[in-house]
């Protein structure tokens, strides 16, 4: 009896809280269906001319196209880095550990007040307007927590199977190549999704380092659909819920792990 | 334990798993590599017909825009085309950026050395561009042209707006200008004569009284976190009660004049008086308070109603024959009177051209310039509805009543005061109205205090 | 003051620098080189800058010049700054105050062992993956007075019109709750990472000693997550600190300045006004407010480090 008062009392949290997050979602998804130019007519019918419309523009498969090279830029270019630091951070003591916590703490600070010496820097070195300084941008702030996770998943293994290893003759990079790197691979994966969400959720880099219109990421080219000539929620949400899919996609696959490796990551 | 299923090695099922994830992702970047050329881009000349100059053309006509955006796009392109075909050595390659950074792009681009040529401007922003030097002077290339073609521009406020001390940095395209919409039926209803609008702002507040019944508001107007706000709605105002933005003398903002309190004392007692203006147009957006809302029969009328929504109002079958403009164009359901306010009292503008300061091919730049307000081509410019060329006026398609209307509105237009900061202008008032109107601030000392800071910061420039 | 003979024995005791290179130390230096070079040139170096900026006016087109502490006492003396850096810790602690219960409960009913719960923890992640951008503009149009779904319902059910937009009240809650709804996810998942790895026996042996469910919650729950809950915390601090893309998509700091935090108003000053200087003292304001909170949390939670 206890245990089906508990069991409904924890469902109507969940339904409590689900209504919370699905409804913001779902009114986006009933807008993106509902024909353009809508103000008035409500027939309630789906309308899919919002999607055929954004479907039909090569303009914004491009913008899926940079977003995909951004996001997994991001992504190639942290995981080795993070996997090199993690490791150096869980398996070895060095003088001037101590001061590897600034590398959980800088990139804590806001980004956005260090981007105008930032523009200035990437004009400067050449990498100003391209897609580089983006992915570079997103590297940069999201690479140390990735550190941070690795060092935790790394953490969890323990070091005595790498101890083995080494004793059948592994190098510690043999060691980290062989042992730990599959057996830290959901928290790779944990890792490699924190950074593609966030960057390709992210618009003030883009905004701030590039200027060429083919250069746009897809949260800027969403913004486009609020323009001076009145706002087109229609096309807006329906090309919403076309760019939540990849990073859904993404996530609902490798889910189990991610989850796994966040538990790792920030257990220790 | 945690750690334990954590330290598992993957099965083959997690493999076959990861395999499908790593087909997503190659799936996403394969898919849409072929079709990446984007319209902005130029398509790749073949060797054989490589031309021997190319100039960019900086517009805001976003092809994902909204419907009233694709008869911007298609013009563009006629433009372009047409332009390559008459002059086989140039070749034009458009780039888009959005309307309301085009103008910050040009002077950041500029300090980081990145080339444009010919680009779209705003007037309100000339003040700026004349400070960082980004756009190059004119005069030299429209000293070769006929005097009577200057006077076919110089009609319009923006013209003056581009030119500072004899330099020219921009020539108007068409005319964006502001009326009051309103609906004819709902006049008939609240006893109004629908074809005797309001001439003055008094008979134009009576009559706001007399339409605003149950849901339907008498005037629409906007004082939300945006440019409209001072454009449309304060400064029309300001200038009614014959004061002044800011004080081109000095250089100093001026809103907190006796005429400034005047007119934030009329936007008030419209909230909260009179209450013929709905509370939430002190937010929200531009479009929403008076586009939708109109369009949604939410007013009877609507103040600051663009010339660049003449397109919505003919979709919506509130005109007809009016977009594009025919000459049996009528006022259906819906009309326009011009803004009841006294002469002079109201902004006009107008998107302009431009060339960069940093473009290699300037010459060629000012032919492609010259081309597009060719009066062939100006004159079915659709962005604003209304051309810049005087002359163009003259046509049987503009004699409706209502396009007269929209001629005086514009002629009757005014910039905004050419301050370098005018954008923390803008935002300055525009925060100080919502002060006043949300927090019942007391009018007089809420405007003093908000000039003091402009002041403070921006005075002299 | 140390005495002479404490300094010598620290002095011999302290390895000497040849002892840095020496081969062991070589391959955690070398495996952390990538990371600590990216970091010096891209945050460390333009960091510095932002401190360089701050005491510079550097007018568009003009060469810049040395102003002192000028941008900074232009700026304290604003009442409109104050504002925004009240606004922000406004917007701080609601978010935070609304966002870590509710992550927290919802961490709770996820890891339950109810059948089925187990689902919701991928499907409440979903707001954190939408852009800002685009939940803002989601938000703005679910508040509209006449067409959004929740002014509508509120209208209905209590007979008056609610400007969320307008009434600065009902503005600062929508940029909290729309913040806050971004944010629990990540605070659930962290959170729900720290509940799982709670050994069951902590709960049995508590439950021997006769704890009850708020007991249970108090001594065994609560410090075992403690280092989630930091890390969380932290994060979320510090995303809500700069958070610009968010509030101004839906208030752009209205009405007045009442939600202009001062992450919008350093993305005003820097990229619509182009007051360098300014913007860069603001920065500098931004970066103090963040390690002044690291320092908070680090204080009160105790954690940190992550040992």
């Amino acid at each position: 009896m206890k245990a089906r008062l508990r069991a409904g009392l924890a469902w109507l949290g969940i339904l409590l809280i689900g209504i919370v997050v699905f409804f913001p979602i779902a009114w986006g998804v009933k807008t993106s269906l509902t024909a353009p130019l809508g103000l008035g007519g409500g027939s309630g019918l789906i309308h899919l001319q919002n999607y055929r419309y954004i479907l039909s523009q090569p303009l914004f498969l491009l913008y899926v196209k940079n977003s995909v090279i951004v996001s997994l830029g991001a992504v190639l270019a942290a995981i080795p880095m993070a996997i090199l630091g993690g490791y150096a951070l869980a398996r070895f003591d060095f003088p001037g550990k101590r001061l590897s916590v600034l590398l959980l703490v800088l990139p804590l600070l806001p980004a956005i007040a260090v981007l105008v010496p930032l523009i200035v820097y990437m004009r400067r070195v050449g990498l100003y307007n391209t897609l580089l300084a983006v992915i570079l941008a997103n590297v940069v702030f999201n690479t140390p927590f990735a550190v941070w996770m690795v060092r935790g998943f790394i953490l969890s293994i323990p070091i005595e199977i790498e101890e083995a290893a080494t004793i059948d003759g592994c190098s510690r990079l043999e060691a980290l190549w062989q042992i730990d790197l599959p057996l830290a691979a959901p928290g790779m994966i944990a890792v490699g999704i924190f950074i593609f969400i966030n960057s390709w959720n992210n618009y003030l880099y883009a905004f701030a380092f590039t200027t060429s219109p083919e250069l746009a990421v897809l949260p800027q080219a969403l913004l486009r659909f609020l323009g001076a000539w009145g706002t087109n929620y229609g096309g807006l949400t329906a090309a919403a819920t076309l760019a939540l899919l990849p990073p859904a996609a993404l996530f609902l696959l490798s889910q189990r792990w991610f989850i796994m490796g966040m538990l790792a990551g920030t257990g220790k | 334990m945690a750690e334990q299923r954590v330290v598992r090695r993957l099965s083959r099922r997690d493999f076959m798993r990861l395999s499908s994830l790593g087909l997503v992702a190659l799936g996403l970047g394969g898919c849409v590599m072929p079709t990446a050329v984007a319209p902005a881009a130029s398509p790749q000349p073949s060797p054989a017909l490589k031309k021997p100059v190319t100039i960019k053309w900086a517009h805001y006509f976003d092809p994902l825009q909204s419907p009233a955006q694709k008869f911007n796009y298609a013009w563009m392109e006629r433009m372009v085309a047409t332009f390559e075909e008459k002059y086989p050595e140039i070749n034009v390659e458009p780039e888009y950026f959005d309307w309301d950074k085009i103008d910050n792009r040009s002077i950041l681009d500029y300090e980081a050395g990145i080339k444009h040529d010919v680009m779209f401007g705003s007037p309100q922003l000339m003040a700026k561009h004349f400070q960082v030097g980004d756009y190059i002077d004119l005069t030299p290339y429209i000293k070769q042209w006929p005097e009577d073609e200057v006077k076919d521009f110089s009609w319009s406020p923006v013209w003056a707006s581009a030119r500072q001390d004899d330099v020219q940095i921009g020539v108007p395209t068409g005319v964006h200008t502001r009326s009051v919409a309103y609906r004819r039926d709902m006049f008939k209803e609240a006893g109004l004569d629908p074809d005797t609008p309001p001439k003055t702002w008094d008979e134009c507040l009576e009559a706001a009284k007399a339409l605003t019944k149950g849901d339907v508001w008498g005037l629409g107007m906007y004082f939300g976190p945006s440019r409209a706000t001072i454009e449309l709605y304060f400064a029309p105002f300001v200038w009614h009660f014959g004061g002044e933005l800011w004080d081109p003398a000095t250089k100093k903002a001026t809103f907190a004049s006796e005429a400034g309190v005047k007119a934030a004392q009329v936007i008030y007692d419209l909230v909260y008086t009179h209450k013929v203006t709905p509370e939430s147009a002190i937010g929200g957006t531009y479009d929403d308070a008076i586009l939708a809302s109109f369009l949604a029969g939410r007013l009877a009328m609507g103040w600051g109603f663009g010339s660049y929504w003449i397109v919505s109002l003919e979709e919506k079958g509130f005109i007809k024959n009016c977009f594009p403009a025919k000459a049996e164009c009528t006022e259906e359901t819906a009309g326009v009177m011009v803004t009841p306010t006294a002469p002079g009292a109201q902004f006009t503008n107008a998107w302009t051209l431009s060339i960069h300061k940093l473009s290699e091919h300037p010459a060629e730049a000012f032919k492609f310039l010259e081309f597009l307000i060719a009066p062939e081509n100006l004159y079915d410019f659709p962005d604003a509805g209304l051309p810049a060329r005087l002359s163009l006026w003259s046509k049987a398609e503009f004699q409706s009543s209502f396009y007269q209307k929209w001629l005086e509105a514009a002629r009757k237009g005014r910039p905004m005061p050419p301050t370098v900061h005018y954008p923390e202008l803008a935002d300055t008032t525009a925060a100080c109205l919502q002060e006043i109107l949300v927090n019942k601030a007391p009018i007089a000392e809420t405007l003093k205090k908000f000039e003091d800071e402009w002041n403070a910061k921006y005075a002299g420039a | 003051m140390p005495s002479t003979l404490e300094r010598s024995i620290a002095f011999t005791r302290r390895p000497g620098w040849s002892l840095y290179l020496r081969h062991r130390y070589r391959l955690p230096y070398l495996l952390l080189l990538p990371v600590v070079l990216l970091l010096l040139l891209f945050l460390a170096w333009p960091l510095a800058s932002v401190f360089y900026f701050s005491l510079r006016r550097t007018p568009l087109g003009e060469p810049s010049q040395f102003v002192g502490l000028d941008n900074f006492a232009l700026l304290f003396r604003e009442a409109r700054f104050l504002g925004n850096i009240l606004a922000s810790l406004q917007y701080l602690v609601g978010v935070l105050g609304l966002s870590v219960p509710v992550a927290y409960l919802a961490a709770v009913l996820i890891s339950s062992k109810v059948r089925g719960a187990g689902a919701f923890r991928t499907l409440f992640l979903l707001p954190w993956i939408i852009a800002p951008v685009v939940s803002a503009i989601l938000f703005r149009t679910m508040v509209d007075p006449y067409t959004g779904p929740v002014a509508r319902a509120l209208e209905t059910l209590t007979g008056r019109k609610y400007l969320f937009l307008v009434n600065p009240q009902l503005a600062v809650i929508t940029i909290i709750v729309h913040s806050a709804w971004r944010s629990f996810p990540l605070e659930m998942l962290l959170i729900a990472a720290g509940l799982t790895s709670i050994p069951q026996e902590l709960y049995d042996s508590a439950k021997v000693d006769g704890a009850g469910g708020w007991a249970q919650f108090r001594y065994v729950t609560l410090p075992l997550t403690k280092n989630q809950l930091f890390v969380a915390v932290l994060l979320i601090t510090i995303w809500t600190l700069q958070d610009a893309e968010g509030v101004y998509s839906l208030t752009q700091g209205g009405p007045g300045y009442t939600t202009e935090v001062v992450g919008v108003r350093l993305f005003k000053e820097a990229f619509i006004y182009f007051n360098v200087g300014i913007a860069a003292a603001i920065g500098v304001v931004l970066i103090a407010l963040s390690v002044l909170f690291m320092v908070f949390y680090l204080r009160v939670l105790g954690a940190g480090e992550g040992q």
